[in-house]
């Protein structure tokens, strides 16, 4: 005996869209699990677990945050989304052989909702938990609806209250489905006598909820984990599968001929609607975030030179990437810098925070590391890449204590329980601090006397050059600005800094800065004891004999591109 | 076999290290007995606490998998016998209670015995209490939120019972849209009579009075900024607050972190009768900052602490202010002249939130290198004034970090302050019983249910203030109250 066509028909279904679903997120779209991983940190304590607890649906993003504690690996990450997918379908497909029995199975009924999950799931600001909310409510449907079946329908308004602590506002669609559900197959008094007991249940749960739960705003409970009270925040995407799901108990008074060609379909369509929501610049500045944060900074380098980012942030980590390496003088401009000096740091808005912390850190400016990562501590909560900060810059202060407190909450995670304990051997030993290759690098770029940070970044490295003279990344930060702001005049004159800061020789961009200069005839400066490279003079001949020829031909420049597209001449004359 | 050759080897030579090290065996129980107290944290040890304070728990910092504490009163007999595995000592309310009761004006041992995992027992000297006569308030009401650097998110008002572990909010910010809060203060440390000032959208001071609040808008057009720092006079009527124009910069050496100071600040009075904010001017030629107000207990004089008024560029470092006073005339409601109380030119350092005993006669102050924000200077230490004489001293309470916001008991005999001597940035509520000037007990950190919850919790105490009895008012109360229109007060013209 084999399976009845429609549901055959629909085993199939699902696992091409398994298969459709980790394909995609393993291959092109894990940009997603890094954005996710880094936004939450699952603590394993009691304390982390109570501050779910209090609040209805803190549960489920509990739950939801300890599944995706994992998403530091793509393949886990998915993985577990495309089982949500099979789940959500399953739940689906039990209600609706719960209503329809024996019914044919139009199968899109079914694969349809999963793969709007699918394109929900493809969003970064789709967590795990959202994906739990809505297969928890599906299940508690189907539940509802089987106790019905079995006489135990008053189990259902009993069970409410904890369904809504599970879930907070997915809970708030639960009461529409069952009314509907009853409306449409209940019959005699429970048809209207059920709904209304559930009405009554909710109005009560919610009500209770705002004596008990007094310092959540009524707003601020009903909207978590998703706005439902405010459709307007909503993304069309949940407003319609919330409308679907609400609508479902409808479906099975539909019965179709079992085809696998309308599934198919869907599934074309769901392959085609990947293809486009797809954002592979996302993908790719998430990469070089990635490798920046995992310190591969010549990987950091290396994608933005083969294949750059067109996003300010690709080329704000192409920058720091080459900082950390001692490269930014000598290197930036082999990539692209379309953003001139504007990519040298980001503003510290809310939605920058956390990235706009690397440029101080990379600099030396500590204390404004630990600034922005304290605020963004504040502001968004526990984040890996916020406390991380916040025990580097506390260790390179002498704030032992401070940073005890932030690697016992690491030490209590999964994924950074390692990176806890190797930095925990340093607490009150100033001296393994020193030795540590990252943070003594930075003790060493560390102001010596004191300053206030300003608004202007200009004066901000003006100040720390004069707090520490030696700190080499201020001071290419310095000349790399001038550099992207033209102004190589003024870079020429910073030349002679250089033997004091133990320079050997000159980085490659600042020596074409010399030779741009002396080729608009002003006078050159003392340079200390370095001087131009007669190679580099002579590809200047070259480069400024091709522009000449390039007036009249395409080709010529395309040839300058390809020649001298790596020097600060192109960038001077073509940005 | 060999295991059981080896051990009896292993046992003498430890035992010989450990006579070695100060240890010995304690003929009796044939326990090692050290020459030192087990390391406790809080540091409870030599502690003098009120003899209705809440169970002093701690946790052992010693090796050992199996704990056991014997209290022992002057007596001589264990009142009390706890057994703790994870070395926390939580000691249960009533049994607590009544030990302190029965041990008024006398010291408590607290006996630590630990059971290593070979079998040893190590006795420790055992730890003492002294149990004070001099009860303590009931309630302490602090600011609880992230000590940041500008942003904020929850911030609560939190009552917390000083006699067991009872705490609830009287404010919470998530229901007043997440604004900002600050500044409780109480009448006279009443708990019907307090106010909170409160920025941002629901922005006000809101005033209780019993069961009533009310939202007033202080802030007139004639103020350079809010009213904070309030001073409520004795009798009631009056708040005298400070109008700050505050700048806030950011230090870039290791070891500093923030700083605030004000561009300018002025004094102002609130007349709660007449519904009017006045400046409190100042004759002099010379123009002043003024802050940080506090009233004497009679209400005759008005202290506060203030610094010339600069102009353009200036070395923040230089900027020390004096304690000064003036004397007030209840009826007329007038000030008279500046009388200078402690001169900053004399200290070399700048004075912070004073605060005067209610016998009138002490007044304890911060003192930190320069500016007007101790809680981030680690130098920032309490002092004692004595008002008669005009001598001040250092206390003996003071750490290598922070200490600031002292305030006074009713009974006049025990301080609380904000230290942030447990790991440099977070500030914690401490007290100290203060006998006279020269008598100054050990500080010891507001006692916990989990005495481990210091080392976890990222929030700072702001602010603590003694509160004679428990707050009615709670966070909805405020979130009704902020629905209604403030009430603006006008402006008065000066004298």
């Amino acid at each position: 005996m084999g399976l009845r066509k429609d549901i055959r028909n629909l085993y199939l279904s699902l696992a091409l869209l398994f298969f459709i679903s980790f394909i995609y997120f393993a291959c092109f779209g894990n940009a997603v699990f890094f954005y996710q991983e880094n936004r939450s940190l699952f603590i394993f304590s009691g304390a982390y677990f109570r501050e779910f607890l209090s609040m209805p649906g803190g549960l489920t993003e509990y739950m939801g945050n300890f599944i995706s504690q994992g998403y530091y690996s793509g393949l886990y990450g998915s993985l577990v989304l495309s089982l949500v997918l099979l789940l959500f379908a399953a739940g689906l497909f039990r209600i609706y052989r719960v209503l329809a029995g024996q019914k044919p199975l139009w199968s899109i009924l079914i694969i349809g909702p999963s793969c709007l999950l699918l394109f929900m799931q493809m969003r970064t600001d789709h967590f795990f938990h959202h994906s739990l909310g809505y297969l928890f409510l599906v299940l508690f449907t189907g539940l509802s609806i089987i106790l019905s079946r079995k006489g135990r329908s008053l189990l259902v308004p009993m069970l409410f209250p904890a369904f809504v602590h599970l879930t907070g506002s997915f809970a708030l669609i639960f009461p529409a489905i069952f009314t509907l559900y009853c409306l449409l197959y209940k019959k005699g008094r429970s048809r209207y006598a059920l709904p209304g007991v559930l009405l009554i249940v909710a109005l009560l749960t919610w009500m209770g909820m705002e004596s008990i739960l007094l310092k959540h705003p009524p707003e601020q409970y009903l909207g978590y984990p998703l706005p439902f009270i405010y459709p307007e925040n909503l993304h069309p995407l949940d407003i319609f599968l919330c409308a679907y799901l609400l609508l479902f108990p409808l479906t099975a008074k539909f019965s179709r001929t079992p085809s696998f060609m309308p599934s198919f379909i869907v599934l074309l369509i769901t392959v085609i609607m990947v293809g486009l929501l797809h954002d592979p610049e996302f993908a790719k500045r998430s990469r070089m975030e990635k490798f920046f944060l995992q310190q591969e900074y010549d990987k950091v380098i290396a994608q933005h030179e083969k294949d750059p980012s067109n996003h300010i942030i690709g080329a704000y980590y192409y920058n720091l990437a080459l900082s950390e390496k001692g490269q930014l003088c000598n290197r930036m401009f082999h990539g692209r810098q379309d953003f001139g000096e504007k990519s040298l740091l980001i503003h510290s808005s809310r939605e920058f925070i956390d990235r706009s912390m690397y440029y101080y850190y990379t600099v030396g400016f500590i204390n404004k590391a630990h600034h922005l990562a304290y605020e963004s501590m504040v502001l968004n909560g526990y984040r890996p890449e916020s406390i991380k900060m916040l025990i580097k810059a506390d260790l390179i202060n002498g704030n032992f204590r401070s940073a005890e407190r932030h690697i016992e909450i690491l030490k209590k995670t999964l994924h950074y329980r390692k990176w806890a304990e190797k930095h925990e051997l340093m607490l009150h030993h100033p001296d393994l601090v020193l030795s540590d290759p990252e943070l003594g690098a930075k003790i060493k770029l560390a102001p010596r006397k004191d300053f206030f940070i300003s608004q202007r970044d200009v004066l901000n490295i003006d100040l720390m050059l004069m707090s520490n003279p030696d700190n080499k990344i201020a001071f290419e930060y310095k000349l790399a600005r001038l550099l992207l702001e033209k102004e190589y005049k003024a870079v020429v004159y910073q030349v002679k800094k250089m033997k004091d800061m133990d320079y050997s020789c000159l980085p490659r961009h600042i020596e074409e800065a010399i030779v741009l200069f002396i080729n608009h005839k002003h006078e050159l400066p003392y340079l200390g004891d370095f001087g131009v490279s007669p190679e580099l003079k002579n590809s200047f001949d070259q480069y400024a004999a091709a522009m000449e020829e390039s007036k009249e031909t395409t080709d010529t420049a395309r040839l300058i591109q390809t020649s001298w597209g790596n020097t600060y001449w192109y960038y001077f004359e073509y940005h | 076999m060999r295991l059981s050759r080896i051990r009896p080897a292993i046992i003498i030579l430890l035992i010989g290290i450990f006579a070695g090290s100060g240890c010995h065996t304690d003929p009796k129980s044939s326990a090692l007995v050290t020459k030192r107290e087990p390391v406790i944290e809080p540091d409870y040890s030599g502690v003098t606490i009120p003899h209705n304070m809440a169970p002093m728990n701690f946790s052992i910092l010693e090796e050992g998998i199996h704990f056991t504490i014997r209290c022992i009163p002057s007596s001589g007999q264990a009142f009390l016998v706890l057994k703790s595995r994870d070395g926390k000592v939580r000691f249960p309310q009533k049994k607590w209670g009544a030990m302190l009761s029965e041990n008024k004006g006398k010291s408590i041992k607290f006996e630590v015995a630990a059971e290593l995992e070979n079998g040893e027992r190590i006795n420790y000297d055992p730890i003492s209490m002294h149990i004070s006569n001099e009860s303590i308030d009931p309630y302490l009401c602090y600011r609880l939120l992230y000590p940041g650097y500008e942003s904020w998110s929850g911030m609560k008002i939190i009552q917390r019972s000083l006699e067991d572990f009872s705490e609830s909010s009287v404010f919470e910010n998530q229901l007043l849209e997440g604004n900002c809060m600050n500044c409780h203060t109480f009448l006279n440390q009443n708990p019907e009579e307090f106010l909170i000032h409160v920025r941002g959208s629901l922005n006000g001071t809101y005033f209780v009075d019993g069961e009533d609040i009310t939202r007033r808008d202080l802030r007139t057009e004639n103020m350079i900024a809010n009213a904070v720092y309030p001073a409520w006079h004795p009798e009631g009527n009056y708040v005298v607050f400070s109008s700050n124009e505050v700048l806030q910069v950011i230090h870039m050496l290791p070891g500093k972190r923030n700083e605030f100071f004000d561009r300018s600040s002025k004094l102002l009075i609130f007349d709660s009768d007449r519904n009017t904010m006045k400046e409190i001017g100042e004759s002099d030629s010379t123009e002043y900052m003024g802050t940080f107000p506090c009233w004497s207990p009679d209400g005759n004089y008005l202290y506060y602490c203030r610094t010339k008024q600069f102009e353009g560029a200036f070395d923040l470092t230089k900027q020390k202010y004096d304690l000064a006073r003036r004397s007030f005339d209840q009826e007329s409601g007038l000030f008279g002249h500046v009388e200078i109380v402690l001169n900053a030119q004399e200290t070399g350092k700048s004075i912070s939130l004073p605060g005067i005993s209610p016998d009138g006669k002490t007044l304890v102050f911060v003192m930190h290198d320069y500016g007007t924000s101790p809680i981030w200077h680690k130098e920032a230490d309490l002092y004692l004034l004595d008002l008669n004489v005009g001598k001040f001293d250092l206390l003996d309470l003071n750490s290598t970090e922070t200490e600031s916001y002292p305030t006074w008991s009713s009974n006049g005999k025990w301080i609380a302050f904000s230290s942030k001597r447990g790991d440099g940035i977070t500030a914690r509520p401490y007290f100290a019983y203060i006998g006279s000037q020269d008598k100054v007990g050990k500080p010891f950190v507001l006692p916990q249910k989990d005495p481990t919850l210091y080392k976890r919790l990222d929030q700072t105490f702001n602010r603590p203030e003694f509160v004679t009895g428990k707050i009615k008012m709670g966070p909805r109360d405020f979130a009704a109250a902020a629905k209604k229109e403030p009430v603006p007060a006008t402006w008065s013209a000066n004298e």
